[in-house]
């Protein structure tokens, strides 16, 4: 009895295991020959045609290109990982899509590392770290794969999808403050890690942005803390901003975990401090509008960046271009992307395209958005 | 011998309570903001839940066993309720905390069983948990979040309201802590859970049934974390799938703080309380003071070494006068 029970246990814990993976991405060796079968993932849904008569497809169509989120669990990235296969699809291409098990450089090698032994022909990835990735992409890119960064850059990469221009967003997020306080005032910035590429970026281009105009003279900026995108340390450091500065305006948070426990905290406390940023929509509905804590705040269409990066990468594979600056080239969609070089002083290391202009959310069109990620 | 025992217990909450002034003090030396009525207030909040799974671990760790599954726990039985939520299923705020509640005794049970049926060690059966449960919460999810207007607005009322000028989740954590205190001390489960913890082989013989107590106070702390999970996602009003990865190292570190013994058989709720407080304070602590962000992690680690060992060391202080007050 006692070891029926045991077995019965360990079934159930394998099978919970299994329907744990099943969610995941892991797709089975893809064949060397990818003429005989296309591999579909189990959840590559962008592709259900894959059963089409190859015979009336172009030659391009048998190549695989490859997307590597940050994580698995980020709304964000699921969301451009989505565009990423569309566009795939749209095109032809087959679509694989990677999220590593945590927020590391480490989780991401071993993805590398597994679609150059897989062979695909083009891998896309937003980095989790500026610098640890760059061998692991080297020794893909030695094997004739295609290697473009999107979100957030790193060194290896033949070219950097961004999904906007660095001192775009941070003017932007200064443009923010200047509005909310009226002109003068007192703000703080709450960031995700101490270490996270693009917002340090932004921060840093921030801080150049306010030195070099005499119109934002009269904005003090008190302090940068670090929530670590996690809702309780965003919220304890919400809260001792609130307590440390009593005349603080504005707190600013490049960061999606950010804003929102700043204005939950905004909100719950009844401060009349404002949170402006970058935020998701919704995450944010019921805190973005007139008179809520955060009266308009900012951000891109994740789909359209997970989008472009198929397309540079298709770019690269018919030879469109070879990631020189001043190089263009357009989409099938009928957009033309110019390269344009590198910005090694917010992070920026690799030639990049820019996808847009961030985008305004407010009380407006925050429901229409929440609708749609 | 009762009462000796009594009074050494009692001195070792009253040295820890002195390392948590001791720290209080040092920290409203940096900052002076630090004990005010909304720092305190907030800092309970933010960690009633870690206050709350705190008495329940003791429980775990008076046993013997170990619970690293608990954050995991937390994450699925509160997005469990969240999504339940999201889709209009759960009617009203205390369903989804039933829910949760639900959710986290099952965990806690399934954890009792591997434990005590499959003889697993319990780091190894907690660490196994703790992946299954948060790979479930991914699952279950599709990897989305659950944002705030997607919450009963009355769940997140309870959870951000007050009753009496206190807020309801730490009302919650003092009901529990009355009940896990009663329970330890003057029920006949209480002494057994602490006879299986000092002397197993004792226990057995005098007619303990030793794994039916060990199923009990996993399926407890399963509770506490299911619990704990709705408190979490109706208190940050929103529902990831990577909430509380982390949290049962802070929850083990305030029982040991707290005077728990690892191998069992020794601890209590006011120490537990005490413990829980120190870790709270020592988190809120370091954005208060503006500690550099590149050292926190460094400080803090340092910071809970310091409180063990001092409460270690007054305490072994205490013991040696007692001792030589009785050969006198």
């Amino acid at each position: 009895m006692k070891r029926k029970i045991i077995a019965l246990l360990l079934v159930l814990v394998i099978a919970l295991t299994a329907a744990a993976c099943g969610g995941g991405d892991t797709t089975p060796a893809a064949t060397e020959e990818p003429t005989t079968e296309a591999t579909p993932t189990p959840d590559a849904t962008a592709t259900p045609e894959e059963d089409d008569d190859p015979a009336d497809d172009g030659g391009d169509d048998d190549l695989t290109f490859a997307i590597i989120t940050k994580s698995a669990g980020i709304p964000f990235m699921e969301r451009m990982a989505y565009g990423f296969e569309n566009a795939a699809a749209a095109m032809g291409f087959n679509a694989i899509v990677q999220h590593p098990v945590d927020t590391t450089a480490e989780a991401q090698i071993t993805v590398i590392n597994n679609l150059v032994a897989q062979g695909v022909d083009g891998i896309a990835v937003a980095s989790n770290d500026p610098y640890a990735l760059e061998s692991a992409l080297q020794a893909a890119r030695d094997q004739g794969i295609v290697v473009v960064t999107l979100d957030s850059d790193t060194a290896g990469s033949q070219l950097f999808v961004n999904q906007a221009g660095v001192f775009e967003v941070a003017q932007v997020l200064v443009d923010s403050v200047y509005d909310m306080t009226g002109g003068a005032g007192q703000f703080a910035v709450l960031s995700a890690t101490s270490v996270a590429t693009n917002q340090n970026a932004w921060i840093a281009a921030m801080e150049e942005i306010i030195a070099q105009n005499d119109q934002y003279a009269e904005l003090e900026w008190l302090t940068t803390v670090f929530g670590d995108d996690e809702a309780q340390r965003s919220f304890d450091e919400t809260q001792s901003l609130l307590v440390n500065h009593p005349g603080l305006d504005v707190i600013v948070a490049p960061t999606t975990v950010g804003i929102m426990a700043a204005a939950q905290v905004v909100l719950q406390q009844d401060s009349d401090v404002l949170v402006a940023g970058l935020g998701l929509p919704s995450d944010m509905l019921g805190l973005v509008g007139d008179d809520l804590p955060t009266p308009y705040m900012y951000l891109w269409n994740p789909i359209e960046l997970g989008e472009v990066a198929a397309y540079a990468l298709a770019a690269f594979a018919n030879g469109d271009t070879d990631g020189s600056v001043g190089d263009t080239f357009t989409s099938i969609t009928g957009t033309t992307f110019t390269i344009i070089a590198a910005a090694p002083e917010v992070g920026i290391v690799n030639a990049q395209i820019i996808v847009g202009l961030p985008f305004r959310f407010d009380g407006d069109n925050i429901e229409e958005w929440a609708q749609v990620y | 011998m009762s009462l000796r025992l009594k009074k050494l217990v009692r001195t070792r909450e009253f040295s820890l309570l002195i390392v948590l002034i001791l720290l209080s003090a040092v920290i409203q030396w940096r900052n002076p903001h630090f004990l005010t009525a909304t720092v305190i207030d907030s800092i309970l909040r933010n960690y009633s839940y870690t206050i709350l799974m705190t008495s329940g671990m003791l429980m775990v760790l008076l046993v013997g066993g170990i619970d690293i599954s608990v954050g995991s726990t937390l994450a699925l039985s509160g997005m469990t309720s969240a999504l339940l939520m999201r889709e209009g299923i759960l009617p009203n705020w205390w369903m989804a905390y039933l829910t949760s509640l639900g959710v986290g005794i099952l965990c806690g049970l399934l954890v009792g069983i591997v434990i005590t049926k499959g003889k697993v060690l319990p780091i190894i059966a907690t660490l196994g948990f703790m992946y299954v449960f948060r790979g479930l919460t991914f699952f279950i999810s599709d990897s989305q979040w659950v944002g705030m207007m997607q919450l009963l607005e009355d769940f997140r009322d309870f959870s951000q309201g007050t009753s009496l000028g206190v807020s309801n989740l730490i009302w919650i954590t003092i009901v529990v802590y009355i009940f896990v205190f009663i329970l330890l001390k003057w029920t006949k489960l209480g002494r057994q859970v602490y006879a299986v913890g000092s002397n197993i082989e004792a226990a057995t013989v005098s007619g303990i049934r030793t794994d039916r107590i060990k199923l009990f106070v996993y399926a407890f702390n399963g509770a506490l974390a299911g619990l704990s999970g709705a408190m979490f996602v109706g208190f940050y009003a929103g529902a990831q799938n990577n909430i509380a990865m982390g949290l049962e190292l802070d929850i083990i570190a305030a029982c040991v703080i707290g005077g728990v013994s690892l191998k069992g058989g020794q601890g209590t709720i006011p120490g537990v309380l005490l413990g829980a407080l120190t870790i709270a304070v020592i988190n809120r602590s370091l954005s208060l003071t503006g500690i550099d962000p590149f050292w926190q992690q460094a400080i803090k680690g340092a910071v809970i070494l310091a409180a063990v060992m001092a409460n270690v060391l007054m305490q072994r202080q205490s013991v040696r006068r007692t001792l030589a007050r009785r050969e006198i």
